[in-house]
């Protein structure tokens, strides 16, 4: 069998379960950047998806005996990255009522603003940030992350018929906040 | 084919959408930062070993549960309870959240916890899961039993002091649903979503 690194979720699992902590850190490799993009969507910072993913990680490792399908680890993983995000994005609310524009900067924040599209990207997250929670988290993985929708509602908990009323919404929504950025 | 292939002014959402698909990175030291708690917890779980005796104790403690009267909420489709039943000191002082993020909703250290009774009476469940605060929100972590008379789910949980929010996801042969507690006054948090308030208070168990 080849490396470690290349084995598939279920064989990982296997090893962290039976002592070999360390090979956990492959699985945080693997979907670090994936989850990463999520959560600064929805969380509107890349220090909010900081603590998120920390947290999730760890919970997975804690509750890693409960994955029931470890072949689908990335799956049970966003279960948990959704429900941290959740749970940080109500506390982060209850702390900031109001929202400002300084949020928005997620991508500054990690690359310098170089790219001509960079006015634009804070425009855009700034009209996400001003989504409904449910909407932003619907919109963000069915159209940014790619889900089907049967995947989202594993993941989310929420009926499909639901999901596709918020994906809509949200796409309603964003177009008229950037109606003008847009043209 | 995304959701709008046939809408005039799909160029706008797509573009939306190609700016939001670019790349995001968290600093170098985030594997570190996580692979460090990742650690401490490996090791927490060997202390817990030593605390299974203490977690025997809730579960085989003798309690009288307090139900309010069912016999009126006979027709509705589900009622539940929650009942704080008993008191027990457990030292978890082991468990490193300082090493996650000491404001996180892991980060909780009490003294005193105390063994609530969560019980949701449901006609037409397959499974009942227990979601809350205390859990993450993890769907998965906390599923109910099924009682011997198939109606009722119940669990019981060591909670820590305070003020608990929580709800029961409901598989049934419609899908999974959300719902707070029947039997107390809903809340609603900043997501729409309705969930219910328990409040553990160890002393007057």
């Amino acid at each position: 069998m080849g490396p470690l690194a290349d084995r598939p979720d279920a064989s990982i699992v296997a090893q962290v379960l039976t002592g070999n902590t360390d090979a956990y850190g492959i699985l945080v490799n693997r979907y670090r950047d994936t989850y990463t993009r999520f959560a600064a969507r929805m969380l509107g910072s890349l220090e909010d998806a900081d603590d998120a993913l920390q947290l999730a990680f760890v919970r997975a490792f804690r509750n890693l005996a409960q994955c029931r399908d470890p072949d689908r680890f990335g799956s049970w993983l966003y279960q948990i990255v959704v429900n941290e995000c959740r749970t940080l994005g109500a506390r982060r609310t209850k702390r900031e009522k109001r929202l400002v524009r300084d949020e928005s900067k997620v991508d500054s924040a990690a690359t310098p603003d170089t790219s001509a599209d960079a006015a634009l990207r804070d425009e855009i997250q700034y009209a996400l940030n001003r989504l409904d929670p449910q909407q932003r988290e619907a919109f963000l993985l069915r159209h940014v992350e790619g889900l089907g929708y049967e995947e989202m509602s594993e993941i989310t908990g929420v009926g499909i018929s639901a999901l596709k009323m918020r994906v809509k919404r949200a796409t309603e929504r964003l177009r008229g906040f950037l109606e003008g950025a847009l043209t | 084919m995304n959701d709008w292939h046939n809408d005039p002014d799909r160029a706008g959402i797509e573009n939306i959408i190609r700016i939001l698909k670019k790349p995001l990175h968290l600093d170098e030291t985030f594997e570190l930062r996580v692979m460090s708690a990742v650690h401490a917890e490996a090791l927490a779980k060997i202390d817990a070993d030593h605390s299974a005796e203490i977690d025997e104790r809730w579960w085989t403690k003798r309690y009288t549960l307090r139900f309010t009267a069912l016999g009126g909420f006979a027709a509705a489709a589900s009622i539940a309870a929650v009942i704080a039943l008993s008191a027990i000191g457990i030292n978890r002082s082991s468990q490193p959240q300082s090493a996650v993020n000491p404001q996180s909703s892991m980060a909780v250290n009490p003294e005193a916890t105390v063994v609530t009774h969560f019980i949701l009476v449901h006609n037409n469940a397959r499974q009942v899961y227990l979601v809350g605060d205390f859990n993450g929100w993890s769907r998965s972590q906390t599923p109910l039993k099924r009682a011997a008379n198939k109606s009722a789910w119940t669990i019981s949980i060591p909670l820590s002091e305070g003020k608990h929010e929580y709800a029961f996801i409901v598989a049934d042969e419609n899908g999974e649903h959300w719902i707070a507690d029947p039997l107390t006054q809903p809340v609603q948090d900043e997501f729409g979503t309705e969930s219910s308030i328990v409040r553990v208070d160890a002393t007057s168990s």
